[in-house]
């Protein structure tokens, strides 16, 4: 039985495992695991105070540990970080959204495509949010499709993009 | 038509678990979040390559919407009423009934169609969770878990929120919990629930989930070295830290919220391994953030060279500092 209990544990990724558990079940508390992280625990002092746009003056809850080691809730005005990955992909829809603007102005796409991106939506989405297929979709931005499109279809496109369909034929908008 | 039941609003952290603990709260059975979120099993790590969001593959933190309500009915034995509808009419004219009934209740609502979130936050996400408490001068009185004040919405923009199209369509989903005792024996739901956990984050059965699926998520940063697009790069590092980061996720891909489970936990039962557990919790919620700083640095340098590997250590080091905690947790006697 001991001979195969050996076999099972042969492989070298189990028994490193095993060490690992059992530093953490026999270490004193807080004594760090092998590899722990040296920086500080969250704590409520140290939660980021950042006043990002992107939460538009609006606060966050946060688990975080007061001065005795409870965890209890803080507020926080946004991280640094949040804001920096929410405005990588604003700026990805947006650069979509402009390049979208001139093919339409250049007679290449159809504005939906344009109000898609400035929505924060991909043609898979819009085709979700729709209720259409992705293929639909897509053929809606041919300019000429679109032209044909009935007042039903439009008014549904205009609804979801908050405008009315005047806009959204138009390209009315500010850039 | 006004009815406005008194209820007392509180921010959480997540919107699923910060409206089942506040429902559960008002009928009666004071009970924190961070409980809800550990008894329901709501933490998890899931790399899904194959099912994409704007053509990026599915990474979370937690187990998919409508966990936490399902498993707090499972492991409470608390029953929850809940319903769908087809007609938007009959979900309002219910909403009211329920309303006039003087119960407050849950509802799934698209953050798109809410017009109180800030405009960078709203994406087609269809699966946020809101209490409707009231109606007063012909608009709903609204405790959205995560905003930090109550809001009012008008029925017609409640509508379009309930009954968004698309990925997990809400289709007026409403809920509250029905015969709710005032006290509740938690040390079964409790040791169930955590070694539930630990089984899914180490012995999932394939390389996408729990532990292994971190160490997989790692092995694709590394990959990313070769990847000849840097836009793609960018938002792919970016879309990780957005699942992790953001709006509902109390920080640290809900590690921390879990972190104060487990402390709650070992109050609870008087066990000091949870409240070890606890600690080793909170570094590895502290990795999650470092790991969140490093691949917000390199989406925001464009053009300079990014050292994946150290980004994919990091993931790796988190993902053997999960191992350990769970390991521990799993190994650990359950009698005081």
């Amino acid at each position: 039985m001991a001979k195969i209990r050996q076999l099972c544990y042969t492989c070298a990724h189990r028994s490193r495992i095993d060490r690992f558990a059992d530093a953490g079940r026999f270490a004193a508390p807080g004594t760090a695991f092998p590899g722990s992280p040296t920086e500080k625990s969250m704590r409520i002092d140290e939660t980021p105070q950042d006043h990002i746009r992107t939460l538009g003056g609006e606060t966050k809850a946060l688990y975080v540990l007061d001065d005795n080691g409870r965890y209890t809730t803080a507020r926080t005005t946004g991280w640094e970080v949040e804001e920096i990955v929410l405005n990588q992909v604003i700026e990805d829809f947006r650069a979509k959204a402009e390049e979208a603007r001139r093919r339409v102005l250049a007679g290449e796409t159809s504005p939906i495509e344009y109000y898609m991106y400035r929505n924060w939506m991909d043609p898979l989405t819009l085709a979700q949010a729709m209720g259409l297929f992705r293929w639909q979709v897509r053929r809606h931005f041919r300019p000429a499709v679109f032209a044909r499109l009935s007042e039903t279809r439009l008014r549904a496109y205009a609804r979801l993009f908050h405008i009315d369909v005047p806009t959204l034929k138009t390209l009315k908008e500010d850039p | 038509m006004d009815s406005v039941i008194p209820f007392p609003h509180r921010q959480y952290a997540h919107c699923e678990s910060g409206v089942v603990a506040a429902l559960l709260t008002h009928y009666g059975l004071a009970i924190s979040e961070p409980l809800v979120f550990g008894i329901s099993g709501g933490l998890t790590f899931a790399y899904i390559p194959f099912i994409k969001i704007t053509n990026l593959p599915i990474i979370s933190y937690r187990m998919f919407p409508h966990a936490i309500i399902n498993g707090i009915q499972k492991r409470l034995g608390i029953r929850f009423r809940t319903r769908t509808y087809r007609d938007p009419q009959k979900a309002h004219g219910d909403l009211v009934a329920r309303l006039s009934e003087g119960r407050v209740v849950g509802l799934q609502t698209s953050v798109y169609w809410l017009p109180y979130f800030p405009d960078e936050m709203r994406f087609q996400f269809n699966a946020h969770n809101l209490i409707v408490y009231g109606m007063e001068d012909g608009q709903f009185l609204v405790s959205d878990p995560i905003a930090d004040h109550l809001v009012r919405i008008a029925p017609a923009d409640l509508e379009n929120a309930r009954f968004a199209k698309g990925t997990l369509a809400p289709r007026g989903f409403l809920y509250y919990p029905e015969d709710v005792p005032s006290s509740i024996a938690l040390e079964e739901p409790i040791r169930k629930a955590i070694r539930k956990t630990a089984q899914m984050m180490l012995y999932a059965p394939v390389p996408l989930i729990g532990v292994k699926g971190i160490r997989t998520l790692a092995g694709r940063i590394e990959r990313l070295r070769r990847h000849p697009d840097g836009r793609y790069v960018r938002n792919f590092l970016g879309h990780i830290v957005r699942m992790q980061e953001e709006i509902g996720t109390g920080g640290g891909g809900f590690r921390f919220m879990y972190a104060a489970f487990l402390q709650e936990a070992g109050d609870t039962l008087g066990l000091p391994v949870l409240k070890e557990a606890s600690l080793r919790m909170t570094e590895s919620g502290d990795l999650w953030r470092t790991f969140a700083l490093a691949c917000a640095r390199a989406c925001k340098r464009k053009g300079d060279p990014v050292d994946f590997t150290a980004i994919a250590d990091l993931a790796r080091q988190c993902a053997d500092f999960e191992e350990q905690v769970f390991r521990m947790l799993l190994r650990m006697e359950w009698t005081a």
